[in-house]
């Protein structure tokens, strides 16, 4: 049985002409310790999606089908308690902006030992001992020091390590992180990553990584399902598909990409991505798409979760 | 138009320049203590050129762009805006300007008078991060490209109009759209028209702040090519401030590394890329997350200039090396905080090659190679 089985989750919100699924239908899964990485630009729905896993929706989107599974429990029409055990326990999240998820009045190791309380039950003593362990964990210096600092006297690298410690602290089975490195300075970036790396691999811990970072997820995932209008348009593992990327979407994402070894012009996508109230009927990227032809008016077939590496295009068939 | 761009001059000659701001206020009188943003930095754009800036947070590339556009006072040093001879004929203000304020035919922007700024803001742009920031939220497109030619009375009404909407046509936006509002436009469309607003006066230097920073790739290689489309028909000169370090392998010519207010390293970018000088360097380009951009099957053996190029194979690469000639450094710890910059060489306390004469000594920018290369790095003596 995976960790994570998401089965056709559709969120919505109001246009001017009517509701629109900004998430369609999608489906995904990761097994356990397994990572993979949600990739796509803007109003792509990566980020709803990972909003959704928790029932942590904004106001304006609905959550109107499917279904999401964490280890076999069904957390769609759960009641608020009883997704607390799941929220910030055995499911962690970091997001990107480390001090909006930080508490300014708090110390930050009250805000650990917060969790640690509330989902490991653990004492006083107990829960400042394990705070300055985590602290160690995830590469803060002079952890006894720190964790009576408040947030905004560290550094932005210092504050995501220690939503990290946070997330951690509940003992997580799964961590979402959406774009948590992205505000962060290059080489502070790779010091995080290579933490998670280490931390992965210890708690055997598995990853939902939202990016719109190609080299990020390459770094952080093992499979890696790229997102256009709220779907999935290919599934794969992450060298594999970045490397020959199969839907033309993904073509055009990775052909944009400034390469750093190398002095070769980036190429655009013609067009842009459409408001969802302009998303074209049939395959959602047809307006953009150099490959159209009089099939795309219909869908695809989806990409099925289970596939070794897949694309949603009309293409896939003639392969 | 055509413009002399053979000219080697550059149009932008920054010499010393310091900038630095009050830490620590009194309540009359002077600041007890300051705070370093940028050290003695020396750097040339040349004509129709673009010099990339790079560095983390802190390195002082903002404070560079702001003492360069006015915001800040110079602390300390020279920067000189060289408009090139025509430009001096068509323009009695700056010709006035460069006669009272200047040497040479140049302006020097770091001892400019309020007064002096009016005539230099038509040579010198800036495009930043945030469009949505940079437009006024209730002002149609059109009015917002229009105006500086109102401000500098280059033309009123409706020529001011029909020149914006010339414009617009110029970055790639349909001029139907002068009638929209900011909020109306996507992200890259947002950016374009700034890009418009900055070329309104016909600038000879843009400061590009992380212009492309905020886009999403596949926009943000649209207005990539737009930079470099303008830069080849108009012979716009970029300084182009950025942390993005692939961006900068594609647009920039010459790119200067940052490193707490001071460059550690200059130079063509092709060289600078393939074989770093310093160690900072170095570790910026190992710490780039290693994705299909740098999928490149001999990554690792790309150590010489012409090597860049070669051996691109399917993704073999991944977590290969970017063509650095030493295996990738990893630093620990984070930039240090400009109020407290660490003795000797601000780098020290990170960089994996320190010898125990960098804790006490700065070491000055040493010559690499051919080319005005320089590498600020007591490893780098004698490497010329």
């Amino acid at each position: 049985m995976p960790l994570l089985e998401v089965r056709e989750l559709t969120l919505e919100v109001d246009t001017p002409s009517g509701p629109v699924a900004v998430v369609d239908r999608l489906s995904l899964q990761i097994e356990r310790a397994a990572g993979l990485g949600l990739l796509g630009e803007s109003g792509c729905g990566k980020s709803l999606t990972a909003l959704a896993l928790l029932q942590l929706l904004p106001a304006a989107v609905r959550l109107t089908g499917g279904s999401i599974r964490f280890d076999g429990q069904e957390l769609v029409g759960m009641g608020e308690r009883g997704l607390r055990a799941f929220r910030g326990g055995r499911i962690g999240m970091v997001f990107q902006e480390p001090g909006a998820s930080l508490n300014p009045v708090l110390r930050v190791g009250g805000q650990v030992e917060e969790i640690l309380a509330l989902h490991q039950g653990l004492g006083r003593a107990a829960r400042g001992r394990a705070c300055e362990q985590l602290f160690a964990e995830v590469g803060l210096p002079d952890p006894a020091r720190l964790a009576r600092r408040y947030p905004h006297e560290l550094s932005g690298g210092q504050q995501q390590r220690v939503a990290l410690a946070i997330a951690l602290a509940g003992e997580p089975e799964l961590l979402i992180a959406d774009e948590p490195t992205t505000a962060l300075d290059v080489t502070v970036q790779a010091q995080v990553l290579a933490r998670l790396r280490v931390l992965r691999r210890e708690r055997g811990l598995a990853l939902l990584w939202i990016s719109h970072d190609l080299g990020v997820v390459a770094e952080t995932c093992e499979r890696v399902a790229v997102m256009y209008a709220g779907r999935i348009a290919e599934l794969g593992p992450v060298r594999e598909l970045f490397a020959a990327p199969r839907h033309p979407y993904a073509r055009g994402l990775v052909a944009a990409v400034p390469r750093l070894d190398r002095r070769e012009a980036p190429r655009g996508i013609p067009g842009r991505v459409p408001m969802p109230a302009d998303f074209p009927g049939g395959c959602r990227f047809r307006d953009r798409c150099g490959d159209a032809h009089a099939a795309c008016a219909e869908e695809p077939a989806r990409v099925a979760p289970t596939a070794a590496h897949a694309a949603a295009c009309w293409l896939e068939s003639a392969r | 138009m055509t413009r002399a761009l053979a000219s080697t001059d550059p149009c932008l000659d920054l010499r010393g320049i310091a900038v630095r701001y009050p830490a620590e206020r009194r309540l009359f009188g002077a600041p007890r203590r300051f705070l370093q943003a940028v050290r003695g930095v020396d750097l040339a754009v040349a004509p129709g050129q673009t010099l990339a800036l790079v560095g983390e947070s802190g390195c002082g590339k903002s404070s560079l762009a702001r003492m360069l556009l006015g915001l800040v006072p110079a602390a300390a040093g020279a920067a000189w805006l060289r408009p090139g001879p025509e430009r001096l004929a068509a323009d009695p203000g700056l010709a006035a300007l460069v006669r009272a304020h200047g040497a040479g035919g140049a302006v020097d922007l770091a001892g400019l008078p309020q007064s002096g700024w009016k005539p230099v803001r038509r040579l010198l742009g800036l495009v930043s991060q945030d469009p949505l920031a940079a437009l006024d939220p209730r002002q149609r497109i059109g009015r917002a490209v229009a105006e500086p030619l109102e401000i500098h009375g280059i033309a009123r009404g409706a020529a001011a109009a029909r020149r914006a909407a010339e414009l617009l046509e110029l970055v790639g936006l349909p001029a139907a759209l002068a009638g929209r509002l900011s909020r109306q436009l996507s992200g890259g469309q947002r950016q374009r028209v700034c890009i418009a607003r900055a070329l309104a006066l016909d600038p000879q230097l843009l400061i590009l702040d992380e212009a492309v920073s905020a886009l999403d790739v596949s926009a943000q290689a649209q207005v990539l090519e737009l930079f470099q489309r303008l830069q080849a028909e108009r012979g716009i000169a970029y300084l182009f401030i950025t942390h993005d370090l692939a961006v900068v392998r594609q647009i920039a010519h010459r790119t200067a590394v940052l490193y707490l207010g001071r460059v550690v390293e200059e130079g063509p970018t092709e060289a600078l890329f393939t074989a770093p000088a310093h160690p900072y360097t170095q570790a910026l380009l190992d710490a780039v997350p290693r994705g299909a951009g740098t999928a490149s099957g001999a990554g690792a053996g790309a150590g010489a200039g012409a090597g860049a190029g070669a051996g691109v194979g399917a993704g073999a690469g991944l977590g290969a090396g970017v063509g650095t000639t030493a295996a990738p450094v990893a630093l620990g710890g984070e930039p240090p905080s400009p109020e407290r910059p660490p003795s000797g060489c601000a780098f020290h306390p990170r960089c994996p090659r320190v010898l125990e004469r960098c804790a006490s000594e700065d070491p000055p920018a040493f010559a690499v190679g051919a080319k005005g290369r320089r590498a600020a790095c007591f490893l780098a003596e004698g490497l010329s």
